[in-house]
């Protein structure tokens, strides 16, 4: 009976995947052409709900974290598209490489993701994937004029919105886009790093173009709080905020949702 | 696949070559800002007092790895400078006390400490990352300015700090 019980063990712990990603779904991988030549490749995790997050890269690119996130956030029925617009152009994963994203392909990302799925959008990005994504959306927002309603705001963890990191003692200044943004935002921003301390500014200059701005900040973590270094400085209410990342993605989409039907 | 793999590993190339030190810049900015804090024993600190001593002012906080890793070269640095008008004041970011004081006895560190609980010098002085350093002469102008991780005890700060010490002791 022992030996009975321990071969079934053996045959669950060989058979059955861990929980969390037992139940999670591989993506669909596909590629979305966004001009002459270029083709995105997008990960897309499926969902049944009306609602589709467009997940671009930040500095880091695509990580791990983000990608659990996604097959979290499908299960509850909100459909994810990770959208790997540096690699669709061969860019290295740098801050500087986003410089380089053309707010075409991001547009014709948010374009597509509609257009396909007839969800409505939500744009999600870190640090200084926000450039790229805001300059999509603005040009996404021109060209489609008529149904600004498709594209239901951004989610933005810890955006950087410098043109460069000023020297010391220097005044900062915003990329035109950050004033040229008009779309309900979240704004999620760890209360351990230098950008916290100018959330004021960064609402002020948001809220210019006409943006309606919700600031979240997260205790006891940094930026890029999901995806640290191995070598970086170990905190424990940063991991504990990390496993929470789907949560905190749910929470902005339902606050996003809740703001757009009180319009 | 491999196509990514490859694609992934020439970006970290290009990342490892990108994470270099920086070096002191002369300083661009205004007028030196005003600095007065509690320090990490609750004890009134106010910039001033050092006047007639070269002051080295850094932003820092514990959670930040660059700026953990530049704090024993300033520790040596201070030593290197024992017997000189100088000092290092720094300046922690929104941390309490206790925090900071277990980082200071983990790693030997003897330094001012003055307590930014609600990032009003961060704002006054702009700085924006971590860690952040000001080099001050005697007379209490800002002369050099660094963001960045910077090997304090190495020939080139020192000969910048010498270069700031009032005739005198030089």
């Amino acid at each position: 009976m022992l030996a009975m019980l321990r071969y079934f063990t053996v045959l669950c712990l060989l058979f059955c995947p861990p929980l969390g990603a037992a139940s999670a779904a591989a993506p669909i991988e596909k590629s979305i052409a966004v001009g002459a030549g270029v083709e995105v490749p997008v990960s897309v995790f499926p969902a049944r709900g009306d609602s589709l997050l467009l997940w671009l890269p930040s500095e880091t690119g695509l990580v791990a974290a983000e990608r659990n996130a996604a097959a979290s956030l499908s299960q509850q029925g909100i459909e994810v598209w990770l959208a790997d617009t540096l690699f669709a152009r061969f860019l290295p994963i740098l801050a500087s490489s986003l410089e380089k994203v053309p707010a075409e392909d991001v547009s014709q990302l948010i374009d597509a993701a509609h257009r396909e799925t007839g969800k409505t959008v939500v744009l999600v990005t870190a640090g200084r994937g926000a450039v790229p994504a805001l300059q999509g959306a603005a040009l996404w927002g021109r060209q489609h004029a008529q149904h600004r309603d498709a594209l239901a705001g951004a989610i933005l963890i810890h955006p950087n919105l410098y043109v460069a990191t000023p020297e010391p003692g220097e005044d900062v200044d915003y990329r035109p886009v950050a004033t040229q943004t008009r779309l309900d935002l979240i704004v999620l921003q760890g209360e351990l790093s230098p950008l916290y301390w100018r959330l004021d500014a960064l609402q002020e200059k948001l809220e210019l173009g006409g943006s309606r701005v919700i600031v979240r900040t997260l205790k006891g973590t940094r930026d890029r709080f999901y995806a640290r270094e191995a070598t970086s400085v170990p905190l424990p209410s940063e991991d504990a905020m990390a496993a929470r990342l789907p949560e905190l993605m749910y929470d902005a989409w339902r606050e996003l949702r809740d703001r757009k039907g009180a319009k | 696949m491999t196509r990514r793999m490859l694609f992934g590993f020439c970006c970290m190339l290009l990342l490892l070559g990108a994470a270099q030190a920086r070096e002191l810049k002369p300083y661009t900015g205004g007028a030196t800002p005003p600095l007065a804090l509690q320090d990490i024993d609750g004890r009134p600190r106010d910039l001033r007092d050092f006047r007639g001593q070269v002051v080295l002012v850094n932003f820092w906080a514990t959670w930040c790895p660059p700026c953990r890793a530049e704090m024993p070269s300033m520790q040596r640095l201070r030593e290197k400078m024992a017997g000189r008008p100088f000092a290092i004041v720094t300046v922690d970011m929104g941390e309490s006390p206790p925090e900071v004081r277990t980082f200071l006895k983990e790693v030997g560190l003897h330094f001012t400490v003055l307590m930014d609980r609600d990032g009003k010098a961060l704002k006054q002085w702009k700085v924006f990352a971590f860690p952040t350093s000001f080099l001050l002469d005697a007379e209490g102008r800002i002369r050099y300015a660094v963001f960045g991780t910077t090997e304090w005890d190495e020939a080139e700060a020192v000969a910048k700090i010498n270069e700031l010490l009032p005739a005198t002791i030089k």
